[in-house]
This record gives C-alpha cells, sequence and structure tokens, in this order.
C-alpha cells in the first residue's frame, strides 16, 4: 500500500515536470534561444543538438519551478 | 549478475566517470589545488611546506590553515607523475573510487552506484578537495568501529582510521570525536573486553594529540572565526536553525547547484532530479521499520552530525562542508530504491539519463567554468618563463594569490618561498595566519599596479580586464605584447609591455620625478 503512495508521487512529479516542460517550450525567451545557441557550440558537432535544445532548456527550467516550489527557502523569509 | 560482478561494474563505472580528463576537467587549477600540489613538491624536494615548515601538523593556506593529510598523500603522485594538475588531483579521484568500493562491499553494490554517479562525489572526487579523502577515512573508521562489535580486533584499526580523518578536512576534526565517543560507548554495551576499548582510544588519542593540541591555538582556528555567524546569541541559534534545515531542502539536494561555482556542476545539483522520490521513500521506511537496525541509526546520526559543522558557519548550503551527510543520503535513496524494488531496467534507464546529464555537465563545467578554475594563468606561466630578465608586475586587485598558480606551473625551486620566511617566524608557525597577497620572486610583482610610478619603468603590467584599459594603454604609451584567453577563445588576462622613454617625452612640460631620476 506505502510504495503505491511513492509510485503515485512519482507519476505526479514526472506528470509535472512534462507539463511544464511543455509550457516553457513555449515560452523561451530571446536570452534563453541565445543561451542554447553559445552551449551549443562547447560540445562536439555531432551531440550538441543532443545536450542543448529547446527541449533540454525548457525541462531544466521545469526542473527548477517545480523544485523551488517544494524548497525549504520560502519558509524562512 | 553476482555480487562480486556487480561490485566490479560499479567500481568500473565509479573510476570511468573520475579519471578520464581528470587534468581538464575541471580546466585550470583552484588556487588551493596549486598549494596543495606545490606543498607536497616541496615536501618531496625538501622536507619542508614552501613556507619552511618541516612536516605541518596543518599547512598555512593564505589568510587560515587547512588540513594536511591531503598533500602528504599528494607526495606520491607528485614525485612519480611531476608536479601537474593530475598529480595534485589523483588523491581524490582514488578516494573517490576506493569509497565506491568501500560502500558496494560493506553497503550494498546499490548504494556504491547511487555514489558513483551522484553528481557532488564525482565534481569532489574531480579535485584536489581534501574533503573527499576526510569522507573516505571517516567512513572507513565508521565501517571498521562497527565491524569490531563482532570481531574486537578490529577496534583499533576503526579507531585510527577515525582519528587519522581528523587530520584530512576541518569537519572530520568534530565528527570523529563525536564518533569514537560512540563506538567506546557502543562496544561497551556489546560486551567488548574493557582493554581493548582503553587501548583503541589511547591510540586514537596518541595520533590525536597534535591536532587536538593545536585547535587550543586561537590561529589555528583563524577559518573558523572567519565563518562563524555573526549577531548576537539568539540571532545565531535562529541562523543556525535555518541554516541546518537548508541542507535538507529538497531544492538543494535534488536540483539547485551549490552556490558556489567553484564547487558545483554548471546546472546540476548534488543528486539528480528523480532520486527524490527514492529518497522519500527510504525515508518512510526507515522510519516504519522500528526499531532501527544498528546501521541504520549509525546512518542517521552520522547525516544529522554531519550537517552541523556546515550549518555553523555564514555560508548558504556549503556542500563540501558537509560531505558526509551527502553518504548518507546516498544510503537513503538506495534503500528507497530497494524497498520500492524499482526494476532494473526502469534503475538503468535513469542511470543513463543520469550520464548524459553528468556528460553534458562536464562540457558545461569546461567552458563555462574556466575562469573559476584560472584555466588562463596556465598560458600566463608560461609566458612569464620565457620572459625571464624583464620585471613583471601582475596586478593583484582582484586577483586570487596568483603567486601559488605560478609556483605550481612553472615548478619555481621552493628555496625561493622558504628563504623569505625566517626561522625565527617559523618558531611560530602556528601563529601567523595573515597573509599578504603582494609577493615578489624572482622577476615577477604581484601588487596592484600603481600608475604613479609602474608605466616610467621598463617592465610587463599583467592584469585582468579591469586593470588596464585601452585608454589608459594609449595615455601611457603601453604596449600589448600578449592577450591570455580563457578555454573559449575570450581575452581573460592582457600583459603590456611599458614605454618609459616614450611617456617622459610626452610629458615634458610637466615631468615625473620618475622621469628625472630614471630617464634622463
Amino acid at each position: 500500500m506505502d510504495k503505491i503512495v511513492f509510485r503515485i508521487l512519482a507519476v505526479v512529479l514526472f506528470s509535472v515536470l512534462v507539463f511544464r516542460t511543455i509550457v516553457n517550450l513555449g515560452r523561451l525567451d530571446d536570452l534563453q534561444l541565445i543561451q542554447i545557441h553559445t552551449r551549443r557550440q562547447y560540445y562536439p558537432p555531432v551531440v550538441a543538438r543532443l545536450f542543448q535544445n529547446k527541449l533540454t532548456s525548457a525541462f531544466n527550467i521545469a526542473r527548477k519551478e517545480v523544485f523551488t516550489k517544494v524548497g525549504f527557502d520560502r519558509l524562512y523569509d | 549478475m553476482t555480487d562480486k560482478r556487480r561490485i566490479f561494474a560499479v567500481v568500473l563505472l565509479a573510476g570511468l566517470l573520475r579519471f578520464p580528463g581528470l587534468g581538464s576537467t575541471p580546466p585550470g587549477v583552484y588556487v588551493d589545488e596549486a598549494l596543495q600540489g606545490y606543498n607536497a613538491y616541496s615536501l618531496r624536494l625538501t622536507g619542508r611546506d614552501h613556507y619552511g615548515q618541516a612536516w605541518p601538523v596543518v599547512t598555512k593556506l593564505f589568510g587560515s590553515y587547512s588540513s594536511s593529510l591531503y598533500t602528504y598523500f599528494s607526495v606520491v603522485p607528485v614525485g612519480l607523475m611531476g608536479l601537474n594538475p593530475v598529480s595534485a588531483r589523483i588523491s581524490s579521484a582514488v578516494s573517490g573510487i576506493l569509497l565506491v568500493l568501500l560502500v558496494s562491499a560493506a553497503l550494498s553494490p546499490l548504494t556504491g552506484l547511487i555514489i558513483a554517479v551522484s553528481p557532488v562525489f564525482v565534481y569532489f572526487s574531480r579535485g584536489a578537495f581534501e574533503a573527499n579523502l576526510g569522507l573516505l577515512l571517516l567512513v572507513a573508521g565508521i565501517f571498521t568501529s562497527q565491524k569490531a562489535v563482532r570481531r574486537q580486533a578490529f577496534l583499533p584499526w576503526g579507531f585510527a582510521l577515525l582519528s587519522l580523518s581528523a587530520y584530512a578536512y576541518h569537519a572530520e576534526r568534530f565528527l570523529s570525536l563525536v564518533f569514537l565517543g560512540w563506538f567506546s560507548w557502543t562496544a561497551r554495551r556489546a560486551g567488548l573486553a574493557t582493554r581493548s576499548i582503553i587501548i583503541s582510544l589511547a591510540l586514537a588519542l596518541i595520533i590525536q594529540t597534535p591536532l587536538l593540541w593545536l585547535s587550543v591555538h586561537p590561529a589555528v582556528n583563524t577559518r573558523l572565526h572567519e565563518l562563524v555567524i555573526p549577531g548576537s546569541p539568539s540571532q545565531k541559534v535562529v541562523a543556525v536553525v535555518k541554516s541546518f534545515g537548508v541542507y535538507f531542502s529538497p531544492d538543494n539536494l535534488f536540483s539547485r547547484p551549490d552556490p558556489d561555482i567553484q564547487r558545483s556542476f554548471p546546472d546540476l545539483g548534488v543528486f539528480y532530479w528523480w532520486m527524490v522520490i527514492p529518497f522519500l521513500a527510504g525515508i518512510w521506511h526507515l522510519f516504519r521499520s522500528q526499531p532501527l537496525s544498528p546501521k541504520s541509526r549509525l546512518m542517521l546520526i552520522l547525516l544529522f552530525l554531519s550537517v552541523i559543522p556546515g550549518s555553523l558557519t555564514r555560508d548558504y548550503f556549503a556542500s563540501l562542508r558537509v560531505l558526509p551527510a551527502f553518504f548518507s543520503v546516498a544510503w537513503i535513496i538506495s534503500q528507497g530504491l530497494s524497498w520500492l524494488k524499482v526494476r532494473p531496467v526502469w534503475l538503468g534507464m535513469f542511470v543513463i539519463l543520469s550520464l548524459l546529464e553528468l556528460y553534458s555537465n562536464m562540457v558545461l563545467l569546461q567552458h563555462e567554468r574556466s575562469s573559476v578554475w584560472n584555466y588562463e594563468y596556465r598560458e600566463l606561466a608560461g609566458f612569464i618563463k620565457r620572459h625571464p630578465d624583464l620585471p613583471v608586475v601582475i596586478d593583484s586587485s582582484r586577483a586570487k594569490p596568483v603567486y601559488i598558480l605560478l609556483a605550481f606551473y612553472n615548478r619555481f625551486p621552493p628555496l625561493l618561498f622558504q628563504s623569505q620566511y625566517p626561522s625565527s617566524w617559523l618558531k611560530n608557525y602556528y601563529s601567523h595566519p595573515e597573509f599578504d597577497p603582494d609577493i615578489e620572486v624572482l622577476n615577477i610583482h604581484i601588487r596592484p599596479i600603481s600608475w604613479a610610478g609602474d608605466i616610467y619603468r621598463d617592465q610587463l603590467l599583467i592584469g585582468d580586464q579591469l586593470a588596464i584599459s585601452s585608454a589608459q594603454a594609449e595615455e601611457h604609451f603601453l604596449e600589448l605584447v600578449a592577450e591570455f584567453r580563457d578555454i573559449n577563445g575570450h581575452p581573460a588576462l592582457t600583459a603590456y609591455r611599458t614605454h618609459p622613454q616614450s611617456k617622459c617625452r610626452a610629458t615634458q612640460s610637466t615631468p615625473s620625478s620618475y622621469c628625472r631620476d630614471n630617464i634622463r
């Protein structure tokens, strides 16, 4: 029974991350696009697009958003 | 797959994440690493650190003192491979791999896997971080002492390792004492011979005596005083409680990098984001399975105790200072994974995703943090080596103690520095935390540029992008002779040659005293 709770929690986390990633995909600003472009130059050309693209950027933003919401910092404000 | 094969695979993975590109990722050398490496070099050649102190208990580190065991562990690699970034870092990398081996064998290969791939352990294994050696010795000491409950002969070894860990990192000075007390108590309760406990404690005390003696020296604790939280006692208590909680924040553990950019990957937290679920499951499982097993109790004690040294300091989430706590977190994550019975295919998929993220961040680390790791100073050191006859002024207004980087890369004879410190100074080696960043060695003067005088001497002026503007260069007849670029090719440091005669000719109407004295 307990394990199901954590499996549901995992599904919820994954779903929220996917949802926020999709939302952020359409909201990437110029600065973020420039960052993707700049960072691509650091990788070997064949794999640059794999590691630096709109999806990975949107996911990273989503990850930061979600974890900031559950962070303890707000308790101390 | 048998356990031995699993352990081998996990250790192999740990090695693959720690050894390749050890000298180039992180790029350059940080000043603390250069100091560790150069002191090891100096000890090997002269039996003294670069200040001239013979086999110091703690090493003078710019404005404070640092633990010295890492330096001693680096003497052999520096002797075998020469003084370079790899020889300075290899003791940390080996410590990281041995930790994975030890944990895989003593706890489980799954815990070993979590430690092998987690960003925090990979990162600190790839730099000359003495805390990584401290963690290995502390964990080895804890496991050996724990084993002594069944085999008494292990107790002195466990206590010796715990005591030794105190020489590796400041946080272990506190943790080792607490665990010595804890294991003495548990050994007594387990019915071990009093004689064996007393002998083990005596051995631990003998090992720790020099450090304990020095610990009452105020100067040795300078770093602690620097970092202590300011304010009234009540403000301090509130700040410590807040700081304690920060180390358990999911945000800091699973998403946000350490705020100190020299101590983290650009886009990775201490652990991977997906590990939050097994972490929560692990905590739930631990508290549900009452009474706690001795191992679980030990891990929770380690977790909470290890956070204390970090939370007593003013820095927000200093991951390096609480490294043993992350070891416990890794164990909790592995407990959660075991309890949830995560299928190997899912675990494999998450590990592969994590490795891709890790690779990506290693590339970003190289390109976005090269100046933090003083990448450009390697080229500068080479340039200075090629110009031994011309005086060089390196602007120190914003720079870190760069003399140690030049000494590291150019392998200056340690006597150059040792000769600057008389025996009277060395007699009170442990009472000199003060540090003057303005240093003269050979033809190199490291100090802020004096615009009133430096432009009237034939020499090289070197500084970062803020030190010398193009307008200043034009006004003072400075000739750009070299640019030292970061890894992406952006200028980071510039070297200008002065032309005092041209400058004096241009200021004939209001000649400087330097022109009168030196030129005409």
